[in-house]
């Protein structure tokens, strides 16, 4: 039996568009389409990325040096890791509270004893405009004391202010020197330091402050004429938990002349400082220095205000704690633009070198200098200068020199006499001239600061603003605005003694 | 010779009857053969033949015609003269055969039997013999196969609980005596059956409203109940030629029919305390059962079972009569059948016809002699070969995942017990963040589903879920690339392409389980897609596509409860064959795969309703949904596959060189959907570079998920690949096309090579451990009191669904430890949630020293910050400034943890619950509009830990009970049955002011809200099912209009 024949049915249907046989000259656009689309994603791809990597310059500014905390924190904190805090130590320290913010901020100051001793906290309210100045001993009267290592073991102080546009700065008083400067915004991994000494008569000290709830652990290793130190007693070294110890470099690093410290963490993040007490056994110099570390080592450094006068002397101290050589150029710069040679300046491997910036000012006008490298090794730079008579004072002081820039320097005013000596120098290191204003709040506080001077800076040039003469006061709370970037450091001379100190950079103004 | 009792009756002629050869003076019983017949085929004849020949010598046969085409008076006396032949209209095998109460009246037995059945040439004399020895009122041969007699159909029958049919023989198994054996039996089937016409009387024969499907079960159970003995003679042989759907269009049986009569006849004839049990147990299992069916989509072998039982519930007045017409037959009781009962019958029968892959397939036992029977006939191809090799690759590549289960990484978190995800999902408050009010996701109920099927073994659930993605997503391509090719080559390349494909290694190496599912499910749902959309084209046929518009959006809301963008891989299937459209045709199926996709859409919402409502409402926080991630992919790691581990390397090109054969040589159809899989893919990839490239800032969904897309296309294209060379190369001269074709095939090794290579770790790249094993210890530290972690870093490696801030920064939120999958699927982040957030910015901003403080109320105790997914991951840096952020914290405490992971410690944590000290309380602040700070302005004084369990603490006060959840109303807390007031301690959280000491109870009082929303869902669900039952039934009645049903 076969099969009938299949029953006749429609004619089959022409295949709908798409799924019938396309004809040849289909593929090609599809070809074009699918290379084109390759083509472009490849052509973009390989441009590159169109988001800029480039840090902002805030950001750049507050991982350099401390800075005004933003209008809009909600609170900042400042860590003051050296002094002491009982009447009759070896640095006796003071908490300055200056509000630059937009309101009244509150701020809680917390003395941190370590040991076994708890913390003591004190709250204060800083007007708006105003400061406040808070001695560590009316929050906790607690004295230095050495450890079995022959560390110091004494207060740091955190400073919380609810509030944005604050900043803080301490100042320690030895016996006859009173040193000034801001407290560290962060605390950090590593720590430089170039003006160090442990010549006759100097007692070099670290500060090292760990105010988080874990240990630290750090390696202190030391630049000096006789080479690179690394005491083991120095290794590994244990911050306990929210205390602060006191390394007295002499101890481990017997009469060098030019001591640079590095402090590297291992484990936690501390902050650190370096004061250094010219005691009658020094042979040229007296008083009492305070500078915070910088975190890193960097190309270029900007410092003005030296002043040359009879009495003083003023040197730049450039560390450099790579183990290969290193060439800085030094420029000084003055009120009016001028057209000096840099000198160039050979920095061997971890070691430092000193250049006595008498020899960079012989027209004896004040002038600023600018340190760059030449080569690719970073460096450190910092200030010393001390002041004996004829001069206005008697003291020391040491201030790190400024990696960056910025169009806003806050001040607290700091212990102006009518007798002595005080200015914020302004340095213009740009290509082109700026115009720096110096504004101050109201005595006591106020909602607006007021302008008190006005100059212009002409390009590579600084400009000084005379304190005394301006009539600011104590308690003022002084501010430096330019329309570009610079960089402000205050100077104060008289007969509390003598300090050098930057600004405390505005990042937002950067 | 019997007698006719009534008018209508006849006497038979037989080979017993006058004019025979029998011997006057034994009076042996007449057998009277009643054959039932529609539309027969060429078997009838044999089947008169094999009753002639029988060797019993008292047979007369009649044969009832119902309703066949065509008389078939002719056929039958031409092959057994002697046979009475009785037409009549009903169509159905009961109907019929009670012609015999009516015809027959001189005969002692009934042979019922069908119109293919052959019988040997002395069964009729054994079956009888035996009934006079046994002494039995029903008695069946021994049923082989016609086509096949050594294999055995059935000896004898018996049924379960619920009436499913058992046979007690494996689909193939050889007859070899193994189950001769007189003995009792539940029922026989009336394929073939002697039965004594006293009792077949008695009973009113067939119950005709039984068939199809029960009329035998119900007879032999009836028989069973007025005291007669139901046998089986297996030395009786007949062979079943199993005609019943050789008979004609729709001439197969109804399914959901003899479902439905089976459970009537369960609900008629079962005692009333069995059905005490066996009513809510058949509901119950058949609503499990319906639920597996629509989501294996075995749309074919849909039964409607939760149908069968409403059909039937329906009719409880019909029941209830004939249990009343049972009862006064009942003789015996129940108890007396339970030995002939089978157990277990529907399960073993649902996993035989809806767990095995081939329709043929029966039981387990079938899928191993089917496997040996293919691997023995197609071992030999270099197809199956190849599929073999790479499935004992997959099983290397997998083996310390099977052996030490899957790390808790990303979203692959630990899952808990059953009844902890099932209460998880049912609670009305969601402990995910700072908690929230939102539905519970569904994910947790299929979690829980999975893992009861595998006995509670939760980590094998997991194991399993994650490492069958590569099979069931290659699965799923074969199904879609034999959907469009109808070829099988083609389809199996397209598997295995998409299973070599990098993007499932990528996602087990990073803990994506979301994208990883939708990488398993996502082909079935475009082939569901695109099968529907080429169906649908004018209203009837829509009508008809309903089932599989349904499966879809079923399938869909299955996957969407994995996943919740799983929508968008079906629109952006849609877009690109509209986009292909222009170069190739097919706008219209493009404009019908979106409608599909969008009404799937649609029902997957329905169906997951209230959780999918709440996720619609979570515009604000996409990290909610998924969008988490900033990869930093450039085009070559995109084209490459390339987003993790997996993927480097020249084996994703390979790939794409496969698949670009169909591209550059396919004619035809296969042109027009190689432009349309290379358009996927080029969208697949677009949609993760593009944002990659353009908007790094702006997270995206995990990129395994848009590249599971152009996975599929580049797999689909690289199958249609062999499709091309099968129908357009072959054969031809040695060219450029052949040399093309080779590259590609070139291209396709170096897929598996890679493939091959990533196997080598054993885990395909996943970690070797988990930071819920590395911080096991978290365990004990509840006994300090109720705690949370919170993780925080890169959203790529956090555990769970993170929450994103602006700046990308992503943190989770766990309780008590680690947390595990009932903490995934985060509710979408309300206010209190974004002061995490909050906090976290201003630390990173360095704007406060005080995160602690911050997140202190929260009764965050430890802050992780993890820089690999777990232990010996690859290390993913952190959000720029936030380990300087973390470390400069004053009251973070950093411990001691394993490489890759930071942890803090808290110093300012405030336990959950706790109390601050009656003395203290004026330092909280209540109500505070600024809850951050007020939370870094608070030193909250002497606060304990309130121990024992939230609803019935230790004793605790007075004071203020801090309850670090987010602040809702219906929070209400007790103290020896007095209710306390209700505070809002920081602006977020709950407070309760105790002023005596005593034990607090603290309650969510928005429970029933909740147990009302879960009714909602279960009744969308039924509904749902419903409609799917109604639907498959309507499609097929409706052909059913012009037959009648088969004998």
């Amino acid at each position: 039996m076969t099969a009938p024949p299949p029953a006749p049915g429609p004619a089959p249907r022409r295949p709908p568009p798409g799924r019938g046989d396309p004809p040849e000259r289909r593929r090609l656009p599809v070809l074009i389409v699918v290379g084109v689309c390759v083509a472009i994603a490849a052509a973009f791809g390989l441009s590159g990325t169109d988001a800029s990597t480039t840090p902002r310059a805030g950001n750049t500014i507050a991982a350099a040096v401390p800075t005004v905390a933003e209008p809009d924190s909600v609170s900042s904190t400042w860590y003051c890791a050296e002094g002491t805090g009982s009447p009759g130590g070896r640095a006796d320290e003071a908490i300055i509270i200056a509000n630059a913010g937009k309101a009244a901020a509150r701020a809680l100051v917390t003395v941190m004893p370590g040991g076994q001793d708890e913390p003591e906290s004190r709250r204060v309210s800083v007007p708006r405009g105003g400061q406040v100045r808070v001695p560590v001993s009316s929050v906790l009267q607690t004295p230095e004391h050495p450890d079995d290592a022959g560390l110091l073991v004494g207060p740091g102080v955190v400073v919380e202010v609810f509030g944005g546009g604050s900043l803080v700065e301490h100042e320690i008083e030895g016996e006859s020197d009173l040193a000034v400067g801001p407290c560290a915004r962060e605390a950090g991994r590593d720590w430089y330091f170039a003006a160090g000494t442990t010549e006759r008569g100097a007692e070099d000290n670290a500060a090292l402050f760990n105010p988080f709830p874990d240990d630290a652990i750090v390696d202190l290793t030391f630049a000096t004429d006789a080479g690179f130190i690394a005491p083991a007693d120095l290794q590994a070294l244990v911050v306990p938990q929210r205390s602060r110890v006191t390394v007295p470099v002499a101890n481990f690093v017997r009469r060098q002349a030019q001591v640079a410290l590095h402090a590297h963490v291992r484990t936690g993040r501390i902050v650190a400082e370096q004061s250094l007490n010219f005691t009658t056994e020094n042979e040229t110099r007296r008083g009492l220095t305070l500078s915070l570390g910088a975190p890193s080592p960097e190309s270029s450094w900007s410092l003005p205000g030296v002043v040359p006068e009879d009495g003083a002397s003023h040197a730049v101290l450039v560390a450099n704690f790579d183990t290969s050589a290193t060439e800085v150029e030094i420029e000084p710069r003055f009120d009016e633009a001028s057209s000096t040679r840099p000198r160039p300046v050979p920095v061997g491997g971890r070691s430092v070198a000193v250049v006595d910036l008498a020899s960079l000012g012989d027209s004896g006008a004040p002038f600023g200098f600018e340190v760059r490298t030449t080569r690719a090794s970073p460096v450190v730079v910092e200030q010393l200068a001390s002041w004996a008579p004829p001069a206005a004072a008697t003291g020391s002081a040491t201030t790190l020199a400024s990696p960056v820039q910025s169009r806003g320097w806050v001040f607290a005013a700091g212990r102006l006499t009518p007798e002595g000596d005080a200015g914020v120098s302004v340095l213009n290191p740009g290509r082109k001239s700026a115009t720096v204003r110096l504004l101050a709040y109201a005595s006591g506080g106020a909602d607006q600061p007021t302008s008190v001077g006005e100059m212009r800076v002409p390009a590579r040039a600084q400009a000084r603003f005379d304190l005394v003469e301006l009539g600011v006061e104590p308690d003022q709370v002084v501010v430096v605005r330019a329309d570009a970037p610079v960089i402000a450091a205050r100077r104060i001379v008289g007969p509390t003694g003598a300090s050098l100190a930057l600004g405390v950079a505005e990042p937002d103004a950067g | 010779m019997a007698t006719a009792e009534s008018p209508g009756t006849q006497a038979l002629p037989g080979n017993g009857g006058e004019g025979g050869n029998r011997d006057p003076r034994i009076e042996i019983p007449t057998v009277a053969a009643v054959v039932v017949t529609r539309n027969p085929g060429a078997w009838l004849e044999q089947a008169l033949l094999s009753l002639g020949s029988q060797d019993y010598p008292s047979l007369a046969v009649l044969v009832v015609d119902a309703a066949s085409d065509e008389d078939p008076s002719d056929r039958i006396a031409g092959a057994l003269p002697e046979a009475v032949v009785r037409r009549v209209p009903h169509p159905g095998f009961a109907a019929a055969a009670n012609e015999a109460l009516y015809t027959v009246r001189n005969a002692t037995f009934l042979l019922i039997c069908h119109d293919d059945v052959v019988l040997d040439p002395g069964a009729v004399r054994l079956m009888l013999e035996e009934a006079f020895r046994s002494n039995a009122g029903v008695v069946g041969p021994k049923i082989v196969d016609a086509d096949n007699p050594e294999v055995l159909l059935e000896v004898g029958r018996s049924i379960d609980s619920f009436g499913n049919p058992h046979t007690g023989i494996e689909p193939g198994e050889i007859d070899q005596e193994q189950h001769d054996g007189v003995r009792d039996v539940f029922y026989v089937s009336d394929t073939a059956m002697l039965v004594r016409t006293d009792l077949f009387h008695e009973l009113g024969g067939f119950d005709a409203s039984r068939f199809p499907g029960a009329e035998d079960l119900d007879l032999c159970w009836r028989a069973r109940l007025a005291g007669a003995r139901v046998l089986v003679a297996p030395d009786a042989r007949a062979q079943h030629h199993q005609a019943a759907g050789d008979r004609g269009e729709g001439a197969a049986p109804d399914a959901a029919a003899m479902a439905r009569n089976r459970i009537s006849t369960v609900l008629t004839l079962s005692s009333a305390r069995t059905l005490l049990w066996v009513v809510p147990v058949g509901i119950a299992g058949s609503f499990v059962e319906s639920l597996l069916l629509t989501i294996t989509l075995r749309r074919g072998r849909q039964r409607s079972a939760l149908g069968a039982w409403w059909w039937n519930l329906r009719r409880f007045r019909e029941i209830r009569r004939a249990r009343r017409q049972a009862r006064r037959d009942r003789r015996i009781e129940d108890r007396d059948l339970r030995q002939l009962r089978a157990r277990g019958v529907r399960l073993r029968g649902f996993v035989a016809e809806h767990v095995a892959t081939d329709d043929r397939v029966r039981s387990f036992a079938d899928v191993g002699r089917s496997a040996v029977s293919a691997a023995t006939e197609k071992t030999r191809q270099p197809l199956f070969a190849l599929v073999a090799v790479l499935a004992l690759i997959w099983v290397v590549g997998s083996r310390h995942l099977l052996t030490g289960g899957v790390p808790a990484v990303g979203t692959f978190a630990r899952w808990p017990g059953v009844l902890d995800m099932l209460s998880t999902y049912a609670s009305g408050w969601r402990y995910t963040g700072l908690g929230s009010t939102t539905a519970a996701p569904p994910g947790l109920v299929a979690m829980a589903g999975i893992t009861t099927t595998v006995f509670g073994a939760g980590g094998l659930a997991r194991t399993l879920v994650v490492v069958l993605a590569f099979p069931v997503g290659g699965y799923g391509a074969y199904r879609l690339t034999r959907g469009i090719t109808q070829s099988f080559a083609p389809a199996v390349v397209a598997a295995l392409a998409y299973a070599l494909n990098p993007v499932p290694r990528n996602a087990i190496a990073a803990g994506r389980l979301g994208p990883l599912a939708l990488f398993a499910l996502g082909p079935f749902l475009i082939s569901i897609a695109l099968r529907y959309a080429e169906r649908v084209r004018g209203a009837q046929a829509r009508r008809r596509a309903l089932t599989g518009l349904l499966g879809l959006g079923a399938l869909l809301a299955f996957t969407t409860a994995w996943y919740p963008l799983a929508p968008l891989l079906l629109l952006t299937f849609a877009a690109a064959i509209m986009l292909a459209a222009p170069l190739v045709g097919g706008f219209r199926l493009g404009v019908r795969v979106l409608v599909t996709s969008v009404l799937g859409t649609v029902i997957a919402v329905l169906l997951l309703v209230p959780w999918s409502v709440a996720l619609l409402g979570a515009g604000d926080d996409p990290a909610g949904l998924g969008f988490s991630f900033r990869p930093q992919l450039d085009l070559a790691d995109v084209l490459r596959f390339h987003s993790g581990p997996a993927g480097a390397g020249w084996a994703a090109w390979g790939l794409a060189a496969a698949a670009s054969m169909a591209l550059l040589l396919g004619r035809g159809p296969r042109f027009t959907w190689a432009t349309r899989a290379w358009i996927m893919a080029i969208i697949g990839w677009a949609l993760v570079w593009l944002p990659a490239r353009f908007a790094p800032d702006v997270s995206v969904p995990a990129p395994e998920a848009a590249l599971s897309l152009a996975a599929l296309g580049v797999a689909v294209a690289a199958g249609l690949g062999v499709s091309v060379f099968v129908e357009d190369i072959r054969g031809r001269r040695i060219g450029l096309r052949q040399s093309v074709a080779a590259v590609a095939a070139v291209g396709f090794a170096v897929g598996v090579l890679g493939f091959t290579a990533d196997a080598g770790d054993g885990r395909w790249g996943a970690p070797d451990g988990d930071w819920p094993e590395a911080l096991a210890f978290l365990q004990s530290e509840r006994e300090s009191g109720g705690f949370r972690v919170l993780w925080v870093g890169d959203p790529t490696v956090l555990p769970l669904d993170p929450f994103v801030a602006a700046d990308g920064t992503g943190y989770t939120l766990t309780r008590n430890g680690s947390g595990d999958a009932r903490e995934l699927w985060r509710a979408p982040s309300d206010r209190a949630d974004a002061l995490v957030g909050d906090a976290l910015e201003l630390a990173s901003e360095g704007r406060t020293d005080r995160l602690g403080h911050l997140v202190a109320p929260m009764s965050v105790r430890y802050v992780a910050m993890p820089t690999r997914a777990g232990p010996g991951a690859s290390p993913q840096a952190p959000p720029a400034g936030l380990p300087a952020a973390l470390a400069g914290q004053l009251d973070l405490a950093r411990l001691g943890a394993p490489a890759g992971l930071t942890l803090y410690e808290n110093t300012a944590w405030i336990p959950t619950p706790a109390t601050v000290r009656l003395t203290d309380t004026e330092s909280v602040p209540l109500g505070s509009k600024n809850p951050t700070g007020a939370a870094l302005r608070t030193d909250v004084g002497g606060v304990t830990a309130v121990r024992g369990s939230p609803s019935d603490s230790a004793p605790t006060g007075p004071g203020l009970v801090l309850w670090s959840e987010a602040f809702d109303g219906d929070w209400s807390a007790t103290v020896t049955g007095k209710t306390l007031r209700h505070v809002k301690p920081f602006g977020w959280a709950n407070g309760f002011t105790a002023s005596e000491r005593g034990s607090v109870s603290i309650n969510y009082d928005g429970q029933l809200r909740r147990y009302g929303l879960i009714s909602l869902q279960v009744l969308l669900v039924l509904a749902f099912l419903v409609v799917v039952w109604r639907s498959t039934a309507a499609r097929r009645a409706r052909p059913d209009r012009a037959r009648r049903p088969s004998p």
